[in-house]
């Protein structure tokens, strides 16, 4: 049991912490901007290099770069809002979508460009389990992870129910027209979403570079999980996407449970694919997703 | 560089553009005529090149092939191709004989009865080959079917179509947004597969010794004679493609893309027009992945990088034009010579050695040392970047493209 926790669950938790960061993201701008963003992953990648500079810089620890991330997402966010989306707002979303993937191609190649396509971690040397928590055996990167993830999902839930800007931001994402003839500014929360959404990916790309390492496809290898988790909670449900994120995340990790015999149910390889099946089982049988999001 | 050289990067220039052309072909009867968003080209593409790579590839261990695979006198493979065609066969004529009258119902039963047996037997037999070789030698499972590169072209071109049935018909009533999420799935699963099915494609080793078409010719005409095939190969594609869309099916396609909901109150059937387009624009990816396998001779799964296989081919369609079939090919030739334009850049870099810029002006009596050779491989960085922002300043400034779509003129219409 003990070991089942160790090796399954409590990966399984962790990384689902980091999909559910970005799939608040992913799942707010499908349901604010109408369209799937598809450069969601590299800006969680260009949030992981700021960090990485950040640290090589001061020699600061990971957790210390996280809000330098968090602003440089931000700015890289508004500034592609700026000048390549927002010219799109009248036209068809689908265009949105194919600028999107310009947008993942100039980024990645901003981060190869400056950072090169080395892998490289932010500390080196092996982290010890701790040792109060046995039997469990806990990494204190990986409590890092999951405490960070979580004060941010408080942080959200606070800005989202407590402050004026996110009550517009559930108004709109549950219906754009209603919310616009209510008097909410569209370009207002338009900004505020791509804040929040480049915030929760600059964190999620930094949390997935302090789980493993700083690599120029971190977000791109993500983007799949990332929109099955929006998917699965339902499209503009940040709590549903969040739960998402958690779901896809264990899920993943399970899969490669022995099951039967001693061979993993599925092999590790394919992994990304369990991410995948859920995610047709959904848009076929549910497309409206676990907390019943709007469909496009 | 001296003048054979420069034929001969022209030739390989050339060809690889050609190849891209029959990828934006597809492409373009996916989106450009049918608004169906496919993200998931390289999918296709990897389909159809490890499946030609792996049937033509020579075996590995000709003995061992030979004492495995053979049945009654014949190869292995003969026979579960002809188990293919008998089952294709049998399974057509009961498709069709499910358009005739009621009383045919028995016949139609049979047909296909006798279709999914031969189906089973034959790829039964298919499996117990590749089993029989693998166990003959470990490393047998990668390719050694010797078949002759054409049936390997078509065979790729089959292999991706069926693929692309099979996700069209779970995927295709999906919104474009959800399409494009899900083509992207496939393609990365299919990458999965590649990298980790290891007895069957190599894993990250890939497959090696594919044949190239007239690779027994001397240095330059060898190279010359595969671009004017891959030239040929366009034509025909671009023809048959003109053809697709001039007929009534390209009005229906078209009708469907811009007005789904009159389309199908005229009584088209949506889904059955959208899943024919879908799996005929992935049959000629599967194609042109097949003609890169052979073009680049091994085959890894590092050739079906979606970077190469589905962004690139789609920045061609929208900077030639979606819609015209003569823009796909246009885009494909502008965007891999810009693409390789800065190759050469990078080239000249490579030769500058170490630059020096003295930091005077910031105060500080060093100076900056920059090593060319990594800058040079920065920049070969730097076109994934103006790729990107050519996809972003078109689609902004010039929607239409290079060329613009102009729908054949109806019968009655003034031109």
């Amino acid at each position: 049991m003990i070991d089942f926790a160790n090796e399954y669950l409590i990966p399984g938790l962790v990384l689902g912490s980091i999909y559910a960061l970005g799939a608040v993201g992913v799942s707010m701008i499908f349901a604010i901007l109408r369209f799937a963003h598809f450069a969601h992953g590299d800006l969680m990648t260009f949030g992981a290099y700021v960090a990485f500079a950040v640290v090589v810089a001061f020699g600061w620890p990971p957790l210390a770069a996280l809000p330098f991330a968090m602003l440089g997402t931000i700015v890289a966010a508004l500034a592609i809002d700026r000048y390549v989306y927002r010219p799109f707002r009248r036209s068809r979303p689908i265009v949105v979508v194919i600028a999107s993937f310009g947008v993942a191609l100039m980024i990645r190649a901003v981060v190869m460009l400056v950072w090169g396509v080395q892998p490289e971690p932010y500390q080196t040397g092996i982290q010890p389990p701790l040792e109060t928590l046995d039997p469990l055996r806990i990494q204190s990167k990986h409590l890092v992870i999951f405490g960070t993830a979580i004060a941010l999902v408080a942080a959200l839930h606070v800005l989202l129910t407590r402050t004026k800007t996110g009550k517009a931001m559930r108004a709109m994402s549950d219906d754009a027209d209603l919310a616009r003839i209510t008097g909410i500014g569209t370009e207002r929360v338009i900004a505020w979403t791509w804040v929040v959404g480049a915030v929760l990916a600059g964190a999620a790309g930094v949390l997935t570079a302090i789980d493993t390492q700083v690599k120029h496809t971190l977000g791109w290898d993500l983007l799949l999980p990332l929109f099955a988790a929006a998917i699965l909670g339902g499209l503009g449900r940040p709590y549903g996407a969040i739960l998402g994120g958690f779901v896809i995340g264990v899920v993943e990790e399970l899969s490669t449970y022995p099951l039967f015999g001693d061979d993993p149910l599925v092999s590790p390889g394919y992994k990304t694919g369990v991410a995948f099946a859920i995610m047709i089982v959904m848009l076929i049988w549910r497309p409206q997703g676990l907390l019943r999001g709007r469909l496009l | 560089l001296e003048l054979g050289g420069l034929l001969l990067y022209f030739t390989s220039l050339l060809t690889v553009a050609g190849i891209y052309a029959v990828i934006a072909l597809g492409l373009n009867l996916n989106w450009g005529m049918s608004g169906l968003f496919n993200v998931g080209i390289a999918g296709f593409f990897a389909v159809g090149a490890y499946v030609s790579a792996l049937l033509t590839a020579r075996p590995v261990d000709a003995e061992a092939y030979a004492e495995a695979a053979v049945f009654l006198g014949q190869p292995a493979p003969v026979w579960w191709f002809a188990g293919a065609l008998v089952s294709a066969g049998a399974a057509w004529a009961g498709l069709r004989a499910r358009r005739g009258l009621p009383h045919r119902e028995a016949a139609e039963r049979g047909l296909l009865a006798l279709a999914v047996l031969a189906a089973v037997a034959s790829l039964g037999a298919a499996a117990m080959t590749l089993r029989e070789l693998t166990l003959a030698s470990p490393r047998a499972g990668v390719g050694g079917l010797g078949l002759p590169m054409p049936i390997g072209w078509v065979m790729a071109a089959a292999a991706a179509a069926l693929v692309a049935w099979a996700v069209g018909r779970i995927c295709l009533r999906l919104r474009s947004d959800y399409l494009a999420i899900a083509t992207i799935g496939v393609a990365e699963i299919i990458r999965l597969v590649a990298l980790n099915f290891e007895r069957l494609t190599g894993g990250a080793v890939g497959v090696r010794g594919i044949a190239r078409p007239f690779e027994g010719m001397a240095r330059p005409w060898g190279e010359i004679a595969l671009m004017l095939l891959v030239f040929a190969i366009v034509t025909a594609v671009y023809a048959f493609m003109q053809r697709a869309r001039n007929s009534p099916w390209g009005r229906v396609m078209r009708a469907i893309r811009d007005n789904e909901t009159a389309a199908a109150a005229m009584g088209k059937d949506v889904e059955a027009f959208r899943l024919q387009a879908f799996v005929i624009g992935a049959a000629f990816m599967g194609l042109g992945g097949a003609l890169t396998a052979h073009y680049l001779k091994i085959l890894t799964p590092e050739a079906t990088e979606p970077l190469y296989a589905t962004f690139l081919v789609w920045v061609m369609l929208i900077v030639g034009g979606s819609g015209n079939n003569r823009g796909a090919i246009l885009g494909a030739v502008v965007v891999w010579i810009i693409w390789n334009a800065t190759e050469l850049l990078s080239g000249y870099l490579q030769g500058l050695g170490r630059i020096r810029i003295p930091l005077e002006l910031l105060g500080r009596p060093d100076e900056l040392v920059i090593d060319s050779v990594q800058l040079a491989l920065r920049i070969a960085y730097l076109r994934m970047f103006l790729v990107g922002l050519l996809l972003v300043i078109v689609l902004q400034r010039f929607p239409g493209g290079l060329l613009r779509e102009r729908p054949p003129r109806l019968a009655g219409e003034r031109g």
